[in-house]
């Protein structure tokens, strides 16, 4: 496609346009037949029809039949809409966009490109939370209080406040961290691929089987018995008493903590092993000729380089460790002085019925985030101005 | 698992038709049998109405009531016609695994017979979270079982559920649930069906290991006390103590034995005014239940295996594997506390092959009733599984009126593990399963029973510090009992 | 991040690797790295491949210091117990179904939107993106209750498209973040000579940024399919509990929690739960090798 400028004329200009209309059409055309909840049945019972296969057509709109056939044609259907649709629409309206007045365009089209993400992020997130943040300041009967925030008077709180505090600084530096070392370590050794997925491996681990591997490695038996938890198999071969981790408080907290920077760091290593891929060769080897050796070619140029991929690993490993729930639900429940505001919050709402002090809670954890937010902002506000 | 447990129960119904299937001639009032206070202020259950006496009979062959049933929907849907024929209807448990597949048992004879289609949503332990977000948002499933009745209520207080009142006779449902009833019921409103029933004071122990050591059955608190000692004399521990873990749900057996032991030595009357609150924690008679009683088995030395501290992080499934070694021939462990529901499924060896245990429940492993403690006080705990309707149709309507017969649980009565909450429930039915026997004994003997406390606890305490505090105490080997017990008065939610 | 004022034509040099590590320590300590990580995962291995006895009475590794004795103790049959149990096909179908699109299409929607908050000057820009970021912390649990309500109004409730919209909706945050990070790290001449050549946004966003940001892409898409792959609320929340549309995870756990302490199999099947995504891994581990800004400024 030759660069269009804008004085040339011709039919090419409607190229896109058209493609948009078009996109526009499998859209709707897929999100109909996406909407039915039989619509992979009856478009393959279509099919079926048009080749001849009345059994087969007949057998699929009973519920029975190959119903795996069109559950994955379904799931063709949704890529097409959601990949080729979706893209064509963009490419359709952007151009469409494009040909108008400079100040128009100008103002419209940054809002062709954010206009789906924030209608989805506006029905999916921002909603709930709004709701969120409505219901803690309403009791059950839907009278403006203040009484939920009493939970911030709870004994617990304070202990839970420890918690997370724990888990932000040790669970965000740990992992940042070991993700940085490792990324850059790795990065120059000959079977890359092979180190980073054993790192990575943790992550395609679910959760669930996160923590039976981790109840493996903390698992306790009285003293006397076989020992089925490495730790404290190794404590017991240096002739110490076994340790229940999970259930001794300060420690358990780290023991959980743990589990996460085993986790996250496969996070951050992926991140930041991809950023420092993408510094210019051409810079390390003029720093290289300047006489830099490895270490501080690698803390002196690169990780500046990379500062603002940095900024966002720790960042989203920051969010993961206030908003904490998993980890510490399945090990403990939160029962052994390690609770966090995700596991209070879940309780709060799921088991003792306070809607309202499970929604003050959240809100706490929203007006933790404005400090992070707040740091984000002032990096973007930084990227702009440098460039 | 622990909360599926922890359901209110009705005991009574147990003890009134066990008692008139017996033989005993003398209509039992039960004395001290009191629905929970808190719960429904204003139910006095008619806990005195004299148990009609049913015909002694062998479980129907297929298990359906016959009709007429006294309830007009479950008549139409068992009649010749099958109006329902071809509908669904779904319900939402936590019931997965064995008792997953006794229940779907219980109903299957049902949906053959009336062509209706139940469909079963076993959630397990993301069951109430599940069902929240369901009722929540708007897309309940059309009846749920729930572990305890609180929830029950505060889904009422929503306006979330069904009043079975508007279509099942009030005082039908009452006669044939005289205890447990009162736990669902607000004046006039009755807010769910109590459907299986658990007994909890009862003590595992190796039947064969015990004859061959020349071990006596204790009956008594102190004959308890001295058999614990005679085994720690002969080199083993006694005891196998689990908090309930691991996990979310530590802490609810240790509050099971605190319950027990109340009941036993303070009666129903004051355990009742425990649980609403008119006698606090930090009051004499509990303190002296946990230092006096259930601290003396926790922390004396030698009794429990692994010591005390080996109470809290001990998985409740694998805490007794001790007392199977070398195939229960020289048990590590005695004795445990835990509810009917323990059975082959958490032997060590169906749970590694996954078939069938070669140990026998009433051969191998048995169960004593929990001994007594002031001989005036026999009273015994137990708790419940509600089902509550949430979706007002005909044909759920049929299927909740079903599942308040006793055919309703008939096919789980069957396969050894499930107590009806219906006390209409012929006995012979319990008859050939030795763990329904035993916990028909315990009831039947009881002067008087109480719920599971932290059932009808408000969550916050029940569900909370409760067992928080508990772990906590048992971790401190009982020192700081005072503290403790201030702490959870402190939790409780202000009204 | 700008890069060094070019004096000579860019010929990139497309596969420089940095030097090896020399140093043994450094060696050492990649190894040891990589043995530390793996050590949890592989007492997941040993587990899943012991007879179940074995498991509750001694520690895995014991295992693998005494291969040999017992004689018995190696078996496969706790993966045929899982992969043959009911429903596990169909789950593993479902699974893909549900997973496949709820990765790649917030992909397309991130990309976009993305590239705006890094080169698409507008107003309110700034607060907008922080508020993106902000997203991050909403709890999946507080989302549960109102989308229901409104699929259940809008007869989205048990429908697959229910499901991709919302694992859309839930991943775009992490998305957009991880995009406009690296996109927002691309050179500046880079566009300058592109805006000097006359191209719309929509012509750099197509024919430069989409292709240099391939890596961020493949990034995404994994962690992505992870999250979506292992999750099990969502799913059950939104399809809903029926048999023919469970996915993987709640299969697995159907099938663990008829067996109380069941570990042998819990293992079992955590490994099979974890192929498909380290398949993806490693398929898309190629787009990140090659990673080094190619494209310069052709003029």
């Amino acid at each position: 496609m030759a660069a269009a400028r804008t004085e040339r004329p011709g039919p090419s200009r409607f190229v896109l346009p058209i493609a948009g209309l078009i996109g526009l059409g499998i859209c709707l055309a897929g999100i109909l037949v996406l909407y039915d909840p039989q619509g992979g049945q009856n478009i393959l019972a279509s099919i079926y029809d048009a080749l001849g296969n009345g059994a087969g057509a007949s057998e699929l709109r009973n519920g029975s039949g190959d119903q795996v056939v069109a559950k994955i044609l379904l799931a063709l259907i949704a890529l097409l809409v959601g990949v080729g649709g979706i893209w064509l629409l963009y490419l359709g309206v952007g151009s469409l966009v494009s040909v108008l007045q400079p100040t128009w365009r100008d103002r419209i089209l940054p809002w062709v490109f954010v206009g789906p993400a924030l209608a989805l992020l506006a029905v999916f997130l921002v909603y709930p939370a709004a709701g969120t943040i409505l219901r803690a300041f309403q009791d059950n009967e839907g009278q403006f209080t203040l009484s939920n925030f009493a939970v911030m008077t709870d004994p617990e709180f304070l202990l839970i406040l420890r918690n997370n505090a724990l888990w932000l600084v040790v669970g965000t530096a740990g992992s940042v961290l070991l993700g940085l070392v490792i990324a850059g370590l790795f990065d120059r050794v000959r079977r890359e691929s092979l180190a980073k997925t054993f790192v990575f491996l943790p992550l395609a681990i679910s959760l669930v089987g996160a923590s039976v591997i981790w109840g493996f490695m903390y698992a306790w038996q009285p003293a006397g018995r076989p020992q089925i938890g490495l730790l404290n198999a190794i404590v017991v071969q240096f002739g110490g008493t076994p340790v229940p981790w999970l259930t001794t408080s300060p420690i358990n907290v780290f023991a959980e903590i743990m589990i996460l920077v085993w986790l996250q760091t496969g996070f951050a290593m992926v991140v930041l092993s991809a950023a420092i891929k993408g510094v210019g060769a051409e810079i390390i080897e003029a720093a290289r000729l300047d006489g830099a050796t490895e270490r501080q070619l690698f803390f002196k140029v690169i990780v500046p380089m990379i500062r603002g991929s940095i900024i966002t690993v720790a960042t989203t490993i920051a969010i993961v460790t206030l908003k904490i729930f998993d980890i510490v639900y399945v090990t403990t429940g939160g029962r052994f002085k390690d609770d966090v505001v995700g596991v209070r919050m879940f309780h709060e709402i799921f088991q003792f019925f306070n809607d309202g002090r499970g929604a003050a809670l959240a809100t706490l954890l929203f007006l933790a985030v404005l400090p992070v937010m707040y740091i984000n902002l002032s990096n973007f506000r930084r990227q702009q101005r440098q460039g | 698992m622990a909360k599926r447990l922890r359901t209110t129960s009705a005991l009574a119904v147990v003890v009134m038709m066990l008692v008139s299937a017996c033989g005993s001639s003398t209509t039992t009032t039960s004395p001290g049998m009191s629905a929970a206070p808190s719960a429904a202020p204003s139910a006095a259950p008619s806990a005195s109405a004299a148990p009609t006496e049913p015909p002694a009979s062998a479980p129907p062959a297929a298990a359906v009531p016959t009709v007429p049933t006294g309830y007009t929907e479950l008549d139409a849907a068992l009649g010749a016609d099958k109006p329902f024929n071809g509908k669904t209807v779904s319900i939402q448990t936590q019931w997965i695994g064995g008792e997953g597949t006794n229940f779907a048992n219980s109903v299957a004879d049902f949906a053959a017979a009336t062509g209706m289609k139940i469909q079963i949503d076993s959630i397990g332990s993301s069951h109430e979270t599940v069902l929240k977000t369901r009722i929540d948002g708007g897309k309940p499933p059309d009846l749920a079982m729930l572990a305890q009745p609180t929830p029950v209520l505060a889904y009422a207080a929503d306006g979330k559920v069904i009043d079975v009142a508007t279509f099942m006779d009030p005082n039908k449902l009452s006669t044939e649930h005289p205890a447990t009833i009162g736990l669902v019921t607000q004046g006039s409103n009755i807010w769910g069906i109590p459907y299986k029933a658990d007994v909890k004071s009862l003590i595992w122990y190796p039947i064969k290991a015990f004859a061959a050591k020349g071990y006596e059955v204790p009956k008594t608190w102190d004959e308890l006390i001295a058999l614990s000692d005679k085994i720690v004399a002969d080199g083993s521990n006694p005891w196998c103590v689990s908090a309930g873990g691991p996990g979310d749900a530590t802490g609810w057996q240790i509050t099971d034995w605190v319950e027990e032991v109340i009941l036993k030595t303070k009666g129903t009357d004051y355990y009742n005014k425990w649980i609403s609150h008119e006698i606090p924690f930090s009051d004499q008679g509990i303190k002296d239940a946990l230092n006096n009683y259930v601290g003396k088995i926790f922390f004396t030395p030698n009794y429990v295996f692994g010591d005390s501290q080996s109470i809290v992080p001990s998985d409740m499934k694998t805490v007794m594997d001790p007392m199977f070694n070398e195939d229960l021939a020289s048990p590590q462990c005695w004795m445990q506390k835990i509810p009917t529901w323990y059975g082959p499924d958490f032997f060590p060896d169906q749970r590694a092959s996954g078939t069938a245990s070669k140990f026998v429940i009433g051969e191998d492993v048995g169960m004593f009733p929990f001994p007594t403690i002031d001989p005036a006080q026999n009273n015994a705990e137990g708790s419940a599984d509600t089902l509550m309707v949430l979706a007002d149709r005909p044909e759920v309507r049929a299927v909740a009126e079903f599942l308040s017969t006793p055919e309703g649980i008939q096919r789980w009565i069957e396969a050894g593990s499930a107590i009806s909450a219906n006390s209409t429930t012929p006995a012979d039915w319990y008859a050939g399963a030795y763990k329904l026997k035993v916990a028909a004994d315990v009831a039947n003997n009881a002067s008087g029973i109480g719920f599971d406390a932290s059932d009808l606890m408000p969550g916050a305490v029940g569900a909370g510090t409760f067992w928080t505090k508990m772990d906590e105490w048992a971790n401190g080997d009982g020192s700081d009992t005072d503290a403790i017990l201030k702490a959870i008065d402190d939790s409780w939610p202000a009204q | 991040m700008t890069a060094p004022a070019q004096t000579k034509p860019a010929t990139r040099v497309s596969a420089w690797r940095p030097p090896l590590l020399r140093s043994l320590p450094l060696r050492l300590s990649v190894i040891a790295i990589c043995f530390l990580w793996t050590l949890p995962t592989l007492g997941l291995l040993v587990t899943s491949v012991r007879d179940p006895i074995l498991i509750a009475k001694s520690g895995w590794w014991t295992s693998l210091l005494s291969p040999f004795n017992p004689p018995d103790q190696w078996t496969l049959s706790n993966y045929q117990t899982v992969i043959a149990s009911d429903g596990m096909g169909n789950a593993f179908i479902n699974s893909l179904i549900v997973t496949v699109p709820s990765t790649v299409i917030p992909i397309t929607i991130a990309a976009f939107a993305a590239y705006a908050f890094a080169w698409v000057p507008f107003r309110g820009r700034g607060i907008l993106f922080t508020i993106v970021v902000g997203l991050l912390v909403v709890p999946i649990q507080m989302s549960l209750i109102p989308i229901l309500q409104i699929y259940s109004a809008g007869n989205l409730y048990g429908t697959f498209l229910g499901i991709w919209l919302a694992h859309t909706g839930f991943g775009l945050p992490l998305a957009i973040f991880l995009l406009y990070n690296f996109m927002s790290q691309l050179p500046r001449d880079l566009f300058e000579s592109a805006a000097i050549d006359g191209a719309t946004h929509l012509q750099v966003f197509i024919r430069i940024v989409l292709p240099l940001s391939v890596p961020a892409l493949g990034a995404f898409a994994i962690f992505q399919f992870l999250w979506v792959w292992n999750d099990l609320l969502v799913a059950l929340v939104f399809l809903g509990p029926g048999a023919e549309v469970r996915v993987l995870p709640t299969a697995l756990y159907q099938l663990i929690g008829s067996r109380g302490g069941s570990w042998h199999l819990l293992t079992a099947g955590a490994f099979i739960t974890m192929v498909v995504p380290l398949l993806v891994f490693l398929v898309l581990q190629r787009a990140f090798v090659r990673g080094i800004l190619a494209g310069s400024v052709k003029s």
